[in-house]
């Protein structure tokens, strides 16, 4: 009985607050909803490129030689504990020609009967009977290549290649003949490989302009018959189960990895018994043929050079003997750039994901706790009625708890099963921009934890707040509660103390600062609801300056060169002089510089992990230290000033220094790397001597003769900045007529790399539009219900006014006053803030070697001041005939 | 002509499906200067009359006049200026500003009509002189309807209409607030409308009207009103 009157009440009390508890209910739901999408962001997006490594059976771990593998080692390989299946193959990094640019492109061999065979199942799986086929590539167009010299070509490259067309093969780190059959390759297919998620970068490599632009698949007969197994691809099978990236992941690959690192000396020891004894016996054939030629020639009478030949294969057996043993390294997915430039990106949302949807729930609560109040205080004769009954605290507080967890309960349920779809899906899409990995499938994956804290921490958020605002009233004895609450007494406020200025105030102002100090709590939730807004709206605006600007500042400002050319090791200064001679006359080309460049390692000084985790980058060695200028500006950010450089400077940039804390004369440490990238030697350590600005990538600048005595070596200089006038005509035309330069091996402009950048960068910008427009509208939600409670809380007052004759437009000027004065505060204390958050998420969000721009432009506080102001105009527009409606009769009838 | 004329109003109130005759045919006048007393039972209509003629309501049907002036065809931005110079409201809950103090309150009114009294005057007048910095929560029931009367006298307004003036207040506060009332009448010559259900109050009046069921039911004139002060009940 007592249980269904409280039912029937309960269903009342909704019914007839029902603008309000769908007020909590929205707000429950986009706090919980924002808090659980955004959670799921990072999570859905690494289970989808889970399900496409799974799908396509993408390697694990990946063992490399230097000199090369043999079935041999590949058979030993397949036996280590743990490793379910082994595919070897070849691959080689070559530089194509592409129209009239040189592009470095990595060629693969693939098991071409097991690819033919292969079935794509989904965009994200590959279903092949040949279990030790890895790293299955999805066919997008045409077919598999079947001959020598066909191949299939990216599909997801951004410079696309037509099927039917030929790709010529112009150079490599050697000989294109010792590592290629044929140097045409015709194009019969395009694929999609889980080997390559980024689109961005397809990895990096030492030719041309370091990173590869283009990947393709050919048989193994297009590789030089005598070209060895490059890479033996692992899989580990009790890895599968695990979420590629996480810890459960890596410790299962880890443990394999371990066993395999052990048999990597006896590898390379084996691998050097196999080459030797090829070695020695094709040279005891030579030493057979020659002897058997002198025996001929002796019998011939002549015996004059013999004992040259001799010499010579004395000096070969020797080579033969003195044959090192390759270098062998174990990889696994974290060395693979685009699967490791994913995750970080996934792991950025991840960061991000902590800080946004806080603030949603301290708005969350901050509404739910005045609501509740609200409710609370409109039925104070209800409580006193109940209480006044017999009924207890607890069953009376019950009532409203129950009120509240229904709603809160609801919008939990509602926001998390809604955005949990919606937020990870506008992201994916997003981000398929820059990564091909097959976004997910609805319904998306939810996952209980965060569901459950998100929902708990809605709902827990409301009762809290419900259960504040009900105890004062529960406190009261019901005689009180029966009475209608004293109206809050006015109060003289502390500016009346200044009397000059008080008395100089108009009669209105005097009321509408009193006012503002009345409800103080009300004053708080506006002013930090309106702050809100403006801040996040600032975020917005001030995010985009700090990701364009980096494009802006660096290309044209600080790097001056938009062509950089690189030579052929070696190549003769007629060369190097009539390439440059080109670049001028093509190009009108003007500064002019010679460089050594090198992809070098670098950490900081000290042994805390920040210091020793290693970072790549470029160092460049200017021929002519003084030259260097008009190539590159180097300057202090804050100052502006430029920074001198001589023979013995060593400058480097902003980020990279900021990663190791280093400041002029402190000292940096730089390593030479290996074929795979892992850092050689014990490093040189050099003084920086100054800091420069800079946003894309990590430079070192270092003087000739500073770099001499650190690395002991002259630089060989085959580098050649400049800067071609007369825009894309000219380049091509200038980048054409270098190419029939003989030792001229790539050439570049850097409004390629633009281009890539603006690319990338709109995708971020993108997520940043999505967060931005969800967190205004829900800073607009807050702010009309805030008004609308500030407004029905003064029905009274107003009806007051217009009893007094007050004209309409006089009570908005009396009402409004202070909520704008309270708007103007919040939106100037929210440019604080968002400063403050701007600065906050730009660090969270920065990748390694980019520094995204430090300042947000007037512009847009003025943009995010005047947008905050906006919203407020127009909800007190929306809220006008609210307070016009305001019935004088009706409300000044009674006192309640 | 009479200073204010009601002429066949009737005021209709629809609640959903149900039809509510407030007001069905009232008629009556009152002339310039006289103290008016509205009588009759609950939901006889007499808060609804003061509605009509303070301009915070329009009529269904019929003609108000105050001083020649048509109220009943007025306009919502007519009536907001028609209450702005020729009204003064007294509530029985006595609606201050609460964040106001007692002179801020009466400059509230005044500072929006074309020639009001100045706010302390009248507030001493209402014997608040040393209250006027004080906030209607440091103030008494009586104190606080003396200040909201101040409020409506300051307007210099052609008519003082008060609803249940007293209904909140004790016996010897509520007959200082008739006096007050009759005062502002007798000696300022202003038209006073009072309404209410005690028929007590109809000694003090110049003019009674006897409202029920939406119909001014008798119209007594009173030639010797007594005081306020002597007003029993
Ligand atoms: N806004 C309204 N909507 C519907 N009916 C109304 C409204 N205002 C008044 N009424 C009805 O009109 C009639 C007259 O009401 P009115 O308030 O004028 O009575 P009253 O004489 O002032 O009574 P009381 O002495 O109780 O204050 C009543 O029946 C009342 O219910
Ligand atoms: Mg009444």
């Amino acid at each position: 009985m007592a249980r269904s009157a409280y039912m029937t009440e309960l269903v009342r009390s909704v019914r007839g607050s029902l603008g309000r508890f769908l007020a909590i209910m929205c707000i429950v739901a986009l706090g919980c909803g924002f808090y659980a999408g955004l959670r799921m962001c990072g999570p859905d997006m690494r289970a989808a490129a889970d399900r496409w490594y799974d799908g396509s059976a993408l390697w694990d771990l990946r063992v490399v030689s230097t000199k090369g593998l043999s079935d041999a080692q590949v058979e030993r390989l397949s036996k280590v504990k743990g490793v379910s299946q082994v595919m070897a193959s070849r691959t080689a990094d070559v530089v194509c020609k592409l129209g009239s640019d040189q592009v470095a492109v990595r060629v693969t061999s693939v098991d071409a009967d097991a690819a033919r065979k292969s079935k794509a199942t989904s965009a994200y799986a590959v279903s092949s009977s040949k279990g030790s086929y890895l790293n299955r590539a999805r066919l997008v167009s045409g077919r598999w290549p079947k001959a020598a010299g066909e191949c299939v070509v990216s599909a997801d490259a951004t410079r696309k290649i037509k099927v039917g067309s030929t790709v010529e093969v112009v150079s490599a780190s050697e000989d294109v003949s010792t590592i290629l059959s044929t140097t045409m390759l015709k194009v019969v297919g395009t694929v999609s490989s889980p080997d390559y998620p980024y689109t961005g970068s397809f990895g990096s490599t030492r030719l041309g302009s370091g990173t590869i632009g283009q990947y393709v698949f050919v048989t193994a007969s297009t590789f030089a018959s005598d070209y060895p197994y490059t890479d033996a691809y692992l899989t580990v099978g009790s890895a599968r189960a695990a979420v590629s990236g996480s810890s459960a992941y890596e410790s299962a690959v880890d443990k394999v990895k371990d066993r395999v690192e052990k048999i990597e000396g006896s590898l390379a020891a084996d691998r050097l018994a196999e080459l030797k004894s090829q070695a020695q016996s094709r040279l005891d054939a030579q030493v057979a043929a020659a002897q058997a030629a002198a025996a001929q020639a002796a019998s011939a009478g002549a015996s004059t050079d013999l004992s040259a030949a001799q010499q010579q294969l004395a000096a070969a057996q020797e080579q033969v003997d003195s044959m090192a043993a390759p270098d062998v390294y174990t990889l696994d997915r974290s060395q693979s750039e685009g699967a490791t430039t994913y995750e970080a990106d996934t792991e950025r949302l991840d960061r991000i994901a902590t800080v946004f949807p806080a603030m949603f729930f301290l708005v969350a609560a901050l509404v739910a706790l005045t609501t509740m109040t609200r409710i609370v205080d409109d039925d104070r004769q209800r409580i006193g009625t109940h209480k006044a009954l017999g009924y207890g605290k607890g069953r009376i507080a019950a009532m409203y708890l129950g009120y509240a967890l229904l709603a809160s309960g609801l919008g939990a349920v509602l926001g998390i099963c809604v955005l949990t779809q919606v937020l990870p899906r506008i992201v994916m899409d997003a981000y398929s921009v820059i990564y091909v990995v097959p976004t997910l499938e609805f319904p998306l994956p939810v996952d209980v934890g965060t569901a459950l804290a998100a929902g708990g921490l809605g709902v827990g958020v409301t009762l809290a707040s419900t259960l504040v605002a009900v105890a004062a009233s529960l406190a009261e004895v019901p005689a009180a509660l029966l009475r209608p609450r004293a109206p809050k007494a006015g109060k003289r406020i502390l500016l009346e103390r200044v009397r000059p200025l008080w008395r100089r105030l108009s009669f209105s102002w005097k009321v509408t600062f009193r006012n503002l100090f009345r409800y103080k709590r009300r004053l708080l939730m506006t002013l930090a609801g309106i702050a809100g807004c403006s801040a996040l709206l600032l975020v917005g605006f001030g995010l985009h300056d700090s990701i364009w600007d980096i494009i802006d500042r660096q290309f044209g400002p600080i790097v001056r060169y938009n062509a950089t050319v690189t030579l052929a090791d070696g190549a003769a200064q007629a060369d190097v002089d009539s390439a440059i001679a080109c670049l001028r006359s093509k190009g009108d080309a003007t500064g002019i510089v010679r460089v050594h460049t090198d992809t070098m390692l670098a950490r900081g000084t000290g042994s805390s992990s920040a210091a020793t985790d290693k970072t790549r980058v470029s160092v460049v060695v200017p021929q002519t230290a003084s030259k260097l200028a008009s190539a590159v500006t180097l300057r202090d950010r804050t100052s502006g000033a430029a920074i001198a450089f001589g023979q013995d400077s060593v400058v480097v940039t902003e980020k990279l220094a900021s990663l190791y804390g280093i400041r002029a004369g402190d000292t940096i440490v730089l390593y030479r790397q290996d074929d795979v990238g892992n850092a050689t030697g014990k490093g040189v350590r050099l003084k920086v001597d100054a800091v420069a600005e800079n946003y894309v990538g990590n430079y070192v600048y270092v003087g000739r003769r500073a770099w001499r005595r650190a690395m002991g070596a002259t630089p060989s200089f085959s580098t050649v900045y400049a800067r071609v006038t007369g825009g894309s005509k000219a380049e091509s035309r200038t980048s054409d007529a270098l190419h029939d330069i003989a030792g001229v091996s790539t050439v570049s402009f850097t409004r390629q790399t633009i281009s890539t950048y603006r690319h990338t960068l709109s995708v971020v910008d993108m997520v940043v539009v999505v967060l931005i427009v969800s967190a205004g509208a829900l800073a607009f939600i807050v702010l009309y219900n805030l008004t609308n409670i500030n407004v029905s809380e003064r029905v009274r007052e107003i009806a007051s006014l217009r009893v007094l004759g007050f004209t309409r437009r006089e009570v908005h000027a009396y009402v409004y006053r202070e909520i704008a004065i309270i708007a103007l505060l919040g939106d100037a204390l929210g440019m604080l803030l968002g400063s403050w958050l701007e600065r906050f998420v730009i660090t969270t969000a920065e990748v390694d070697y980019v520094m995204f721009g430090r300042e947000i432009h007037p512009l847009s506080f003025a943009f995010a001041f005047a947008l905050a102001m906006a919203f407020t105009v127009a909800i007190l527009l929306l809220m006008r005939p609210r307070l016009d409606r305001v019935d004088m009769v009706e409300s000044l009838k009674s006192v309640d | 002509m009479s200073f204010v004329e009601f002429e066949d109003v009737s005021k209709v109130y629809h609640t959903g499906e149900v039809e509510v005759r407030a007001l069905d045919g009232m008629s009556f006048s009152i002339k310039k200067g006289e103290l008016a007393v509205i009588v009759g039972p609950s939901g006889a209509g007499k808060t609804t009359v003061l509605n009509l003629l303070g301009g915070m309501d329009s009529c269904t049907s019929g003609t108000i006049r105050l001083d020649g002036q048509l109220v009943s065809g007025m306009g919502e931005r007519e009536l907001t200026q028609y209450r702005r110079h020729d009204i003064g409201f007294v509530f029985q809950f006595y609606n201050l500003v609460q964040n106001l103090t007692a002179l801020e309150n009466v400059e509230l009114a005044s500072q929006i009509c074309r020639d009001p009294l100045p706010a302390a005057d009248v507030l001493a007048q209402v014997g608040l002189a040393d209250r006027l910095d004080n906030f209607p929560a440091q103030l008494s029931g009586g104190e606080q309807q003396r200040v909201a009367i101040a409020r409506a006298l300051a307007k210099n307004p052609k008519l003082l209409l008060c609803d249940e003036p007293t209904g909140a207040l004790d016996y010897r506060t509520g007959k200082q607030i008739l006096s007050l009332l009759q005062d502002s009448c007798k000696a300022g010559g202003r038209t006073v409308v009072i309404v209410t259900h005690n028929l007590a109050f109809t000694q003090m009046a110049d003019r009674v009207i006897h409202v029920r069921e939406g119909r001014a039911a008798s119209i007594e004139t009173n030639d010797h009103p007594s005081d306020a002060s002597q007003v029993e009940w």
